[in-house]
């Protein structure tokens, strides 16, 4: 019985069993992060939503507001900000966007379902706390999409993309395709070909150029090399590769992500991510996602 | 002897020999004069429902969706919470009514297929949870709604039993029933002593 006084209250007798799940399955718990800790931000969005707040009543174009810190000055929608030094812009009720020197952007949408900004030239660093998809900024070439998470976006000279997550994940978008960027990788987006395959900052030289030969010129022919020279930690870039690819170069790829992860083979089914299947892809870049840390 | 308990989570027999399954709901007096506070508009007081509650929610979502999906549904389920406060008849059932709040949402966004995919939440910790821990996850998601939720809540979320009972306004009882009966299952499925 002293066992189950330990299972009910953690009195009596610890049952070493027991004491190893709670241990195994603690970090699988209930974790408050900045992002899930601000249920203001949760009541503020409930409060527009209740039309609770005076500003919810006013037109689109001005709420709600994106200020520039240290003068108090908004930046109404539609208003074209072009910076000659470094300046922080408060994103509405969600976030920071730090903006660098020699950068052209404007609000596009601001608003309860989506705050969307479009940078044409220079550099931004945002900071956000908001649900999924709450925050979007448009560049020449890609759509960043905040998944819950701070980044640096520039604009190339060249017209290109350059997302760095820092935290949380971001998708870059572009019409045909859609990578995702966790903490810690890179993607680059350039004018005419979209979004390039994300990889994380730390991969070998060698992978980082036969990747670039890749995104270049997509194929069976460019591919060996990438997946060659892949590394655990790479799967994040062989995920990438899946989607797009001719049903035997997703063979390959699979194949050489069950070398480089074998245990994603217990979880995930292998005809379905050969078909392509959506949810299967997604299953395995969860899956895959537990192997980035510690990998390399 | 036992009798047939519907319970929140489930059916569940209750030995009728037990006081505490004779025993009125426990009424849970930490969170009624937050629901009031928090009902006429006092953000600190939702906060203090949000930390009073967040592993409860969080335990129930993480019985039926992925821990990226249950992360994500925490905060759902406390707006959808904060919207409907009005409707709450008896600010002593919270724990209860946010439980209801959450299911629901968990069967909905499990309904719901995404295009876009999702990474887990521990995506870069050190202390991320191991194979193992994941295996033994999907094999309490498997027993009965009534012996998951429990045992998510005392295993993944820390909580204790009496935490649980006055959290969801379940017996102390019907709890203790769950915990021993669950965990019975778990041990002879993953074939531990």
């Amino acid at each position: 019985m002293s066992h189950d006084d330990y299972l009910w209250d953690r009195s009596g007798e610890p049952d070493p069993e027991l004491e190893r799940l709670e241990s195994l399955l603690a970090p699988l718990g209930h974790r408050p992060s900045p992002r899930r800790r601000v249920p203001a931000l949760l009541l503020v969005a409930a409060a527009v939503l209740l039309g609770w707040l005076g500003w919810s009543l006013q037109p689109a174009e001005t709420e709600p507001g994106w200020a520039l810190l240290g003068s108090g000055a908004q930046l109404a929608v539609g208003e074209w900000l072009e910076t000659d030094a470094e300046l922080t812009l408060q994103v509405a009720d969600i976030g920071v966007l730090s903006v660098a020197p020699d950068s052209r952007l404007r609000i596009k949408e601001t608003g309860v379902t989506e705050h969307r900004l479009e940078l044409t030239r220079g550099q931004i660093s945002a900071q956000v706390i908001a649900p999924p998809r709450l925050f979007i900024v448009e560049t020449p070439t890609a759509e960043a999409v905040d998944l819950g998470c701070a980044y640096t976006l520039s604009v190339l000279p060249d017209g290109g993309t350059e997302l760095v997550v820092t935290s949380g994940h971001v998708a870059l978008e572009a019409p045909g395709r859609e990578v995702v960027v966790p903490a810690g990788a890179r993607a680059r987006s350039h004018p005419g070909s979209g979004p390039g395959t994300p990889y994380f900052l730390d991969a070998a030289p060698d992978f980082l150029a036969a990747l670039g030969r890749y995104d270049a010129q997509p194929g069976a022919a460019t591919a060996g090399p990438v997946l060659a020279a892949a590394t655990a930690r790479d799967t994040l870039s062989l995920w990438h590769l899946l989607g797009p690819s001719e049903p035997a170069l997703r063979e390959q790829v699979w194949q050489r992500i069950l070398v480089l992860v074998p245990q994603v083979a217990d979880t995930v089914p292998q005809d379905e991510v050969l078909a392509g299947d959506p949810a299967a892809l997604g299953l395995l870049l969860s899956e895959l996602g537990w192997f980035w840390p510690s990998a390399r | 002897m036992f009798w047939a308990n519907t319970s929140l989570l489930g059916t569940v027999l209750v030995p009728v020999s037990s006081p505490s399954a004779l025993s009125l709901v426990p009424s849970d007096g930490l969170a009624s004069d937050p629901v009031a506070r928090a009902r006429a508009g006092d953000r600190a007081a939702f906060d203090a429902l949000y930390a009073r509650y967040a592993r409860l929610v969080h335990g129930v979502l993480l019985s039926r969706l992925s821990s990226a999906d249950a992360e994500d549904q925490v905060q759902e389920v406390f707006l959808v919470a904060w919207q409907k406060l009005d409707t709450l008849r008896d600010d002593q059932a919270f724990g209860a009514w946010i439980v209801q709040i959450a299911r629901r949402r968990a069967d909905d966004a499990a309904r719901r297929r995404r295009s876009w995919v999702r990474l887990p939440p521990w995506l870069g910790r050190k202390d991320a949870p191991t194979a193992e821990a994941r295996q033994v996850l999907r094999v309490i998601r498997d027993l009965p709604p009534a012996y998951r939720e429990t045992l998510i809540l005392r295993l993944v979320e820390g909580m204790t039993g009496p935490e649980i009972a006055r959290a969801t306004g379940l017996t102390p009882g019907s709890v203790r029933v769950n915990l021993h009966r669950g965990m019975k299952l778990l041990r002879e499925r993953l074939g531990t002593p």
